[in-house]
Formats: C-alpha cells, sequence, structure tokens
C-alpha cells in the first residue's frame, strides 16, 4: 500500500496478509479482509490524481456524516462485488 | 517455597483466613475458603506452584465459599467472588474446583488487558510455541493433554496470553477434560493422576489434569509463537492438514478472541504481528497419535 493511502485512511489501519490487506477501522473497531483485487481497487482510487481520490480522502477522513456515508458505500459496493471477504 | 510445601494444616489455615497467595505465572491469586473439598483439591491439582501463607500484594482477590453461612451446613453450596463480586450462579460443593477454574479463566479474560487473549491451549516443543486455538467441544483440551503428557511444554490449555512484544505469556494450569475425554487420556495415559471429578455440571463430568511439573517450573519464561493450530476432532475422519492464509487465520483468531475488540489498534497490529510471525493450519483429526506426530513434523518444518 502506498503511503499516500495510508494517509489518507485517517482512522484506519491497513496490514498485508497473505489473501491482501487486513483492514481494522478504528470508529467501529471492525476488522476487514480485503483480497488482493479488492487491495488493488482502493490502490487505484488511491493512487490517480483527481476527483476519485479526493472523494476518497474525504471519505476516509470521516469528519462529517456524509463522507461517512460515501466511505460505507464504497465498502458495501467493495463488499458486493465479493472483493471483502468479510 | 511451593504449595505442596507446606503442612495442610498451614495451607488450611492460610485459606481460610485469607493468607494464601499462589503465584502462577505472572499472576499472584489471594485465594480464600471455607470449603474443606475445595481446599483438598487446590492443594492437589496446585501443588507444585509457588506459594506463600503469610499474605502479600495480589492481583486477583478470590474467594470460593458457600454464598450464605447456613449453605456451609444446608444444601451445601459454593460461590466464586472476585473482589467480592459473585459474577456466577453458586454450584454444589463438588463442583468448587471446577468453578474455581471457569471463575479463573473468567477473571484472566475479563481483566488481564495488558495482553491480548485468545481462546487457545498453548504449547512448546523444541523452543516453538503452538497455539491450538478453538472452540469448545473441538478437542483442543484432550490435544493439549496429550502434547502434555508427550514431553511437550505445556503452557495454557484455555487461554493464549500474548504481550506487547508478541512473546506468549505461560500460565500453566490443571488441564480442564470433559466426558469422554477423560477416558480417552486415562485410557491412555493410566498413571495420569487426575484431581476430583466434579459430575453432572453443566458440561456433563469434569476432570482435571495437573500441569507437569516441569512446565509449572518454567511458568515465568514465555515462548515465541511459530505456529497457529486450530484443531478439530471427527471421529472416523481421515486426517486433513491444510494451511491458512494470515488474514483467515487473523480473523478466525478475533473470533476466539476474549478482548480484541477492547484493545482497538493495538490490538489489531499485535493479531497482524501474529499471523505475520506464525505459519496458521488447519488440522481434521480422529487419532490423537497422528495429530501429535503431524504437529511434531510441522515444528521439524517450520518451527
Amino acid at each position: 500500500m502506498p503511503d499516500r493511502f495510508l494517509q489518507a485512511a485517517g482512522g484506519l489501519t491497513l496490514r498485508t496478509c497473505d489473501e491482501g490487506v487486513l483492514v481494522f477501522d478504528e470508529r467501529n473497531g471492525k476488522t476487514s479482509l480485503l483480497n488482493h483485487q479488492g487491495a488493488l481497487v482502493l490502490r487505484a482510487l488511491c493512487s490517480e490524481p483527481g476527483v476519485k481520490e479526493a472523494a476518497l480522502q474525504r471519505a476516509l477522513g470521516m469528519d462529517r456524516e456524509s463522507d461517512i456515508a460515501v466511505f460505507q458505500a464504497l465498502i458495501s459496493s467493495l463488499r458486493d462485488s465479493g472483493l471483502i471477504v468479510r | 517455597m511451593n504449595l505442596e510445601n507446606f503442612t495442610a494444616s498451614e495451607v488450611s489455615s492460610a485459606v481460610q483466613g485469607g493468607e494464601l497467595r499462589l503465584h502462577i505465572g505472572r499472576f499472584i491469586l489471594k485465594i480464600s475458603s471455607v470449603l474443606p473439598e475445595f481446599e483438598r483439591a487446590l492443594r492437589q491439582l496446585y501443588a507444585h506452584y509457588p506459594a506463600s501463607v503469610t499474605g502479600g500484594a495480589y492481583d486477583y482477590d478470590i474467594d470460593v465459599s458457600p454464598p450464605s453461612f447456613f449453605r456451609r451446613w444446608v444444601r451445601r453450596n459454593s460461590s466464586f467472588h472476585l473482589s467480592g463480586e459473585a459474577p456466577f450462579l453458586p454450584m454444589e460443593v463438588g463442583h468448587a474446583h471446577a468453578l474455581f477454574e471457569w471463575g479463573l479463566n473468567w477473571t484472566l479474560g475479563s481483566y488481564a488487558h495488558n495482553f491480548l487473549i485468545l481462546h487457545s491451549a498453548v504449547v512448546e516443543l523444541h523452543e516453538c510455541g503452538v497455539l491450538l486455538a478453538a472452540s469448545s467441544g473441538s478437542g483442543k483440551s484432550t490435544l493439549a493433554a496429550e502434547l502434555a503428557l508427550q514431553g511437550w511444554r505445556l503452557l495454557s490449555d484455555e487461554l493464549a496470553l500474548i504481550d506487547r512484544d508478541l512473546r506468549l505469556i505461560p500460565c500453566a494450569r490443571p488441564i480442564s477434560l470433559k466426558n469422554q475425554s477423560i477416558e480417552v487420556i486415562r485410557t491412555r495415559h493410566p498413571t495420569a493422576d487426575f484431581g476430583p471429578f466434579a459430575r453432572d455440571t453443566h458440561k456433563g463430568t469434569i476432570a482435571h489434569l495437573p500441569a507437569p511439573k516441569s512446565s509449572v517450573a518454567r511458568n515465568r519464561e514465555t515462548a515465541v509463537p511459530r505456529l497457529i493450530i486450530f484443531p478439530k476432532w471427527t471421529a472416523d475422519a481421515v486426517l486433513r492438514l491444510e494451511p491458512v492464509g494470515s488474514g483467515q487465520a487473523a480473523l478466525r483468531l478475533i473470533d476466539q478472541s476474549f478482548n480484541y475488540p477492547l484493545l482497538g489498534r493495538q490490538g489489531f497490529e499485535r493479531m497482524a504481528d501474529l499471523v505475520d510471525a506464525a505459519e496458521a493450519w488447519e488440522l481434521e483429526y480422529s487419532s490423537l497419535d497422528d495429530a501429535r506426530k503431524t504437529i511434531e513434523q510441522l515444528v521439524r518444518e517450520h518451527g
């Protein structure tokens, strides 16, 4: 994971693992497992300059209710796609 | 001095007067009781543990006594008290030592939050710490008992305590065996010395196998986690050993944790470090001999 993503992911802690990335969300204490594909999606969202990255950064900043909603929608989408194992 | 070095009357007086201190690894327990049955079981199951009978500092204040004065004589039963509070319903007097073990598990799981605590047996061979992580009924304690009786070091049969340096903290205590597991171990090890049986508990018959003396003597030496095994005993199963990815291992261990949610990010980091440091395997077996040989092979290859 690039440092930029880690900086963007305020409140999230990420650790690589055999299957992809373990993600810990300090806000709700939940731990998720992203597979490699899911990790790549997040990485791509963070690496590409422009709206997507800014949106993700805002979402991960989570200082507003709407940001949280965006982030949860993203995670929900990743889960529906089978990119989040749990 | 160990508990066995004191006379029965010295121990009895200390237990009744609240002066007994029992050292179990890093923990010092103040133990008091007015039940002679409990006191006898304590002397048998904890004979080799460091103890004092003159009071002193302690971590946990545990009393195993009848819930009321009259229950000492009429319809006798026992309650587990931690610092005066009774978190469980009373049980019959003959179950007092089992209640003590359950209560002590609950105490550590509820208060020892400087450690990441997992529901797992922990054993060691050739300086390779092995977690046997599984829920009740998987055969975890039976397997731990078998390994301990075959010369492995026992660190715990129920709780893996992991400190911030990722060391396994020993807390070797009597191994709790249930129902058929008792006969399995007695048949395989006829000279094994069990404590008193607690029959008709809510978990059936419970018997405790004292931790090996050599393990108790090393109850202050930490170990390094090298292997995580998710054991599952299944009747007539052909032995199956499959690797478990570190991410899945972390999720499964989180499910078996007592205090992971409480530790927050620190717990996550420690869990991630653990699954980085130790290879994880799922082991399904029907034969204890096969299981033991398989784990020994893993220790040789990956420890």
